[in-house]
């Protein structure tokens, strides 16, 4: 169940004290700026292996839900907060947003981000 | 590591050599063979890290080789191939002009032919492709496929 669900758009509205309540602190940087700390909520973490020629990835796909916040508030759905390759880190794991269309989902006032974190295991395997 | 004795091998030491003397490489950013990363390695921060288009991690092996009977006119050939990985600024433009002149630059070290001797093979083709600009990690990275990835590499007469 998304954090929208649960608190519904008005209190995801209130945003920042909710996210408090519900979320971990995690940090986000945005097109390469400092990083900002931010209230979200943790999602599952998928994790895969894939081979691209000789180069073996483990790909790690988690979800955040980031309600709109002081460090994160827009003014309008128009402002871009979120871009692929912006940064989220969170528990010592630096993910990074995977693109934009999923930047904004489940209400207007809480963004869904799908962020991956990619790491090698070895190459030359074949 | 244990230096090669066959001639592909002997041939791959060199290639290490030739790439680890290329100005935005070095010896500490080229990889021979099999790799395999430990968990405190991070391959694509390691690459954010460098100067954008002009510094880079070369991997390579050897992918495949020839052994024919001494009466067969055709010529045996053996095949070496890797990519090569750019650090890329993701939030702003770029033709790519400079990261093009680094590989480029890379790929006319390995097919020049005056740079191998002794029981070394000569190079015989290098094609090479532009496979991706990622742009999931926090500053983007190139990656030119020396046939990792697909077709191309560096073939070598035996």
């Amino acid at each position: 169940m998304s954090l929208y669900d649960e608190i519904g758009k008005a209190k995801a509205a209130a945003s920042f004290a909710v996210a408090g309540a519900f979320g971990e602190t995690v940090s986000f940087s945005h097109r390469g700026a400092a990083g900002v700390t931010l209230k979200a909520k943790v999602g599952a973490e998928r994790i895969a292996s894939v081979e691209e020629g000789g180069i073996l990835t483990q790909t790690r796909v988690r979800t955040f839900e980031v309600p709109v916040q002081d460090n994160f508030a827009v003014t309008t759905d128009d402002t871009e907060p979120v871009c692929p390759g912006d940064t989220l880190t969170w528990d010592s794991k630096v993910y990074s947003v995977m693109r934009d269309g999923i930047g904004k989902a489940k209400g207007d006032r809480v963004y869904f981000l799908q962020c991956v974190q990619r790491k090698r295991l070895a190459s030359g395997v074949r | 590591m244990a230096a090669g004795t066959k001639q592909e091998t002997i041939t791959a030491d060199r290639v290490n050599v030739l790439v680890s003397a290329v100005a935005g490489i070095g010896a500490s950013r080229v990889q021979q063979g099999y790799k395999r990363w430990t968990d405190a390695q991070n391959f694509e921060s390691l690459v954010q890290a460098l100067t954008d288009e002009t510094q880079g991690y070369f991997s390579f092996w050897i992918r495949r080789a020839t052994r024919q009977e001494s009466l067969q006119e055709k010529q045996p050939t053996f095949q070496i191939v890797g990519e090569l990985v750019v650090a890329v600024d993701k939030d702003n433009s770029s033709d790519l002009n400079s990261a093009w002149d680094f590989a480029l630059g890379v790929a006319e070290t390995l097919i020049d032919s005056t740079n191998y001797t002794g029981e070394q093979a000569l190079p015989m083709e290098c094609p090479f492709s532009l496979y991706e600009v990622r742009v999931v990690e926090d500053r983007g990275i190139a990656i030119f496929d020396f046939g990792a990835y697909g077709n191309g590499g560096l073939t070598f007469f035996n």
